[in-house]
């Protein structure tokens, strides 16, 4: 069977956001389910639905911007309707399209993130603080030990309370360490996970072929 | 509403925080009118536990059918979460809508097992209600059901109305009641006088010595309200997966089976009927698998057509059915060749005792032979996981018949070895398991004393002896201070109230949860009570003794009960009732 690779962007809002990366993908997977669309399986003992994301999303984080990927066997428009139709409370499905054979899994495409931080001058300026030093170390647990890292390099840019932050395999900086690292705590939603096409950044989307 | 901001605020410091926030598909957010009833469906323990619990799910869905009422749900949140919601002022809150649990009309509890009674007085506590009836003189009817409702006394004090049987009647009667009596001028008191006069409700403020309430049950199981969907867990439950219930009670009378006894008489639904569920509950939920809930579904009489006819409209969807409880001798080959074509998974039985002579007395109606030759088919079929359950403490239990589990267990390692190598499809294990036996209220055992503390410990442990010594078998027993409690409260009687009161306001919650229980709590709440858990637990009822479930009629007679009990000393079976009736005082109404 030939099988097509879709791409799907979404938002995550409200309480879901409170929902962790394996109940993501189980109801993601159920959603799918219950489309009835005719979808790729893995091989095996206990054949699931393959779905890939583009991020593990941090639990806690609002997002208006997130992708993930599976897999069918007639691409039909009216698909991200369909999907969106069975997604539970505040998950929306904004859009989705075709992906080329040879577009790599959106996990390995991203680049960076932006966050929208919601917070007082203030609270913004202990960010830029942040950005001013050449080297930020924070502990971290990695593995179950406690190792030290330089999350500085991580940091994109700021614009207003804009910030972008890298996600990368070999580097993701969670919006939720950056405010521990500045000492705050406010409300922050990711708006977009950009990757790079020709050196410019560019939303995920942007890797999309036919829009379903 | 509570303040969504601060619950926002808490939730991120708190363990799997997708427990709290609602918001799954397929549950049922309603705009509140005015003269609506709101019935806030409150499980005493965990989200993942209370998701799974099927009689919820049809109450649930059935209460929300009405254009009059509104059913919501909350389960007990874990102490991490609890004392975040102090904190912050957040009470106790409905799932669907963020209500306080404090501004329904009714909050209902379900009582599964004993050992959820504590939750329940901390998720009244942190609902800001009074803990007893006495002291409520407005907010929600506090009513409670499912099995244990069936001895009340221990919780009198704590719950206005007890629904004691089938809920899918019943509950709706409770309901037009409540809106019959609602309004201005509404009087509680006027209310639960009204509702001791439903039939299956026992108002323990109200009730006169010597009223006995009756059970209700539904007449046309197949007729009987059953949702077209469930709601998707958000985050993993213990069975994360659909249920179709195929057949409700039991006619095999195994002497210490509660359910077997309550739930009489058996009724089933249609293989049709079934099918359609299934399939409307899989289109509706996307669940991975599916199964069937009975007490005992390999009695369901088209149990291998229902089985065949799900596989084959399921399978193709990627949907997996497993079929619970499945007794030994009801074992087809065919059947399990299927079962294993869908899922790969292990094998259960449950001989629940090691010697025939004990099985008898139990009328667990299983020979050796159908074990042997069932776990010869479960092996042949390419199962190399077998489940082998036992009950140990049982009435008349000698170490002669400890040692025919360990002998049980052994013959049937040595079927597997008997199977050539080349057809086995991997290394052998066995786990066995040996719980407690628990004296429960309308069996036959209902009069027993449960076996002392140490003599359980001290049979669990010549068992794990004996066991240890067979390569592959895995022995695993239950946490005695939880089967001498629950012992105590099964068939406890008033006295129980204040305890329960004193040992939850000494910390005791999630008492099923090993993390969670306090063995310090409930000592001194027992000794301040004056009470001895061990007495209490360890002492057998007399015959001619006024029982405290004796305010409950379950259609089943006491002297059959008193009959069974001198049968089983005389270690002789009783038949399954399909065979002909054994006159357990239903007299044909079960026809």
């Amino acid at each position: 069977m030939e099988y097509t690779r879709i791409g799907v962007k979404f938002s995550r809002t409200g309480m879901a956001a409170f929902a962790s990366h394996l109940d993501m993908q189980r109801l993601f997977s159920r959603a799918i389910r219950r489309t009835g669309l005719d979808v790729k399986y893995s091989e095996g003992f206990n054949p699931h639905i393959v779905t890939s994301f583009a991020s593990a999303m941090p639990v806690g984080l609002k997002s208006r911007g997130e992708y993930m990927e599976f897999s069918v066997a007639n691409p039909e428009e009216g698909l991200a309707e369909k999907l969106n139709a069975e997604m539970p409370e505040g998950f929306a499905v904004e859009c989705a399209g075709e992906l080329y054979r040879t577009t790599p899994k959106l996990m390995a495409a991203t680049w960076a993130a932006d966050y929208a931080f919601d917070g007082s001058e203030e609270e913004l300026a202990k960010i830029d603080e942040l950005f001013d030093c050449s080297e930020i170390l924070v502990e971290k647990r990695k593995k179950g030990k406690l190792v030290t890292a330089d999350i500085r390099p991580l940091m994109i840019a700021k614009k207003g309370n804009i910030v972008r932050l890298s996600m990368t395999e070999a580097g993701t900086l969670s919006p939720f360490v950056l405010m521990d690292a500045a000492g705050i705590e406010v409300d922050v939603e990711r708006l977009a996970i950009l990757t790079r096409i020709d050196g410019r950044p560019e939303p995920l989307s942007a890797l999309f072929g036919r829009s379903l | 509403l509570i303040d969504i901001k601060k619950l926002e605020k808490i939730l991120p410091k708190v363990e799997r925080p997708a427990r709290y926030i609602g918001g799954e598909k397929n549950s049922v957010v309603k705009e509140y009118k005015e003269g609506m009833t709101r019935f806030l469906f409150a499980f005493p323990d965990a989200y993942e536990i209370g998701m799974s619990h099927l009689g919820t799910a049809i109450l649930y869905y059935e209460t929300n059918e009405r254009e009059d009422c509104i059913a919501e749900r909350t389960y007990a949140p874990f102490p991490d979460m609890q004392a975040e919601m102090k904190a912050a002022g957040i009470p106790l809150y409905s799932l669907e809508s963020y209500t306080p649990a404090a501004e329904f009309d009714f909050i209902g509890f379900n009582l599964s097992y004993e050992m959820c009674y504590t939750n329940i007085l901390y998720m009244l506590e942190l609902a800001g209600i009074p803990l007893r009836s006495k002291d409520r003189t407005e907010g929600p009817i506090i009513v409670a059901g499912g099995t244990c409702a069936f001895n009340p006394e221990p919780l009198r004090d704590f719950i206005d109305i007890f629904l004691i049987g089938d809920g899918e009647e019943l509950n709706m009667e409770l309901l037009d009641l409540y809106n019959e009596h609602k309004g201005e001028n509404f009087s509680r008191q006027a209310f639960l006088e009204a509702a001791k006069n439903i039939e299956g409700c026992y108002v323990p403020m109200l009730a006169k010595p010597g009223e006995r309430v009756r059970k209700r049950y539904v007449k046309d199981l197949d007729k009987a309200y059953f949702p077209s969907k469930f709601i998707v867990p958000l985050t993993a439950a213990v069975h994360d997966r659909a249920t179709i219930e195929i057949m409700r009670g039991c006619t095999r009378g195994c002497r210490f089976c509660q359910a077997g006894f309550l739930y009489r008489p058996v009724r089933e639904r249609k293989l049709k009927t079934l099918c359609e569920q299934a399939d409307s509950i899989i289109n509706a939920t996307g669940f991975e698998e599916i199964s069937l809930n009975s007490l005992s579904s390999g009695d369901y009489s088209a149990i291998q057509p229902l089985a065949f006819a799900l596989i084959d409209g399921l399978e193709s969807r990627h949907v997996s059915v497993s079929l619970p409880s499945l007794r030994v001798d009801s074992f087809d080959e065919e059947y399990a060749k299927k079962m294993q074509d869908v899922k790969k998974s292990g094998f259960t039985f449950a001989p629940e005792a090691g010697t025939q002579r004990l099985r008898d007395v139990i009328n667990k109606n299983v020979t050796e032979e159908d074990v042997l030759k069932s776990a010869r088919m479960a092996f042949e079929s390419g199962a190399t996981t077998v489940k082998l359950y036992f009950m140990i403490g049982l009435p008349t239990e000698t170490d002669e018949d400890l040692d025919g589990i360990a002998d049980l267990v052994s013959k049937v390692r040595s079927v597997f070895y008997s199977i050539p190598k080349e057809e086995r499809r991997g290394s052998l294990k066995i786990n066995v398991s040996a719980s407690s036996f628990v004296p429960k209220p309308f069996t036959p055992f209902q009069w027993c004393a449960q076996n002392p503390e140490e003599e359980l410990r001290r049979k669990q442990r010549y068992l794990k002896d004996k066991l240890s010594k067979l390569k592959g078998v895995n022995f695993s027993s239950h946490f005695s201070p939880l089967s001498l409690l629950e012992a105590v409260f099964a068939r406890g009687d008033k006295r129980l109230n204040n305890v329960l009161e004193s040992a939850f306001k000494k910390g005791a919650k999630f008492d099923s949860w090993h993390e969670h229980f306090s063995t310090e709590a409930w000592q001194e709440a027992f000794a301040e009570a004056g009470l001895d858990m061990h007495e209490l637990a360890e002492t057998s009822y007399d015959f001619d003794e006024e029982l405290p479930w004796d305010v409950i009629d379950c259609l089943v007679d006491k002297r059959y009960l008193k009959k069974e009990y001198d049968t089983a000393m005389k270690e002789t079976t009783t038949r399954d009732c399909r065979q002909g009736c054994t006159g357990c005082g239903f007299g044909g109404r079960c026809k």
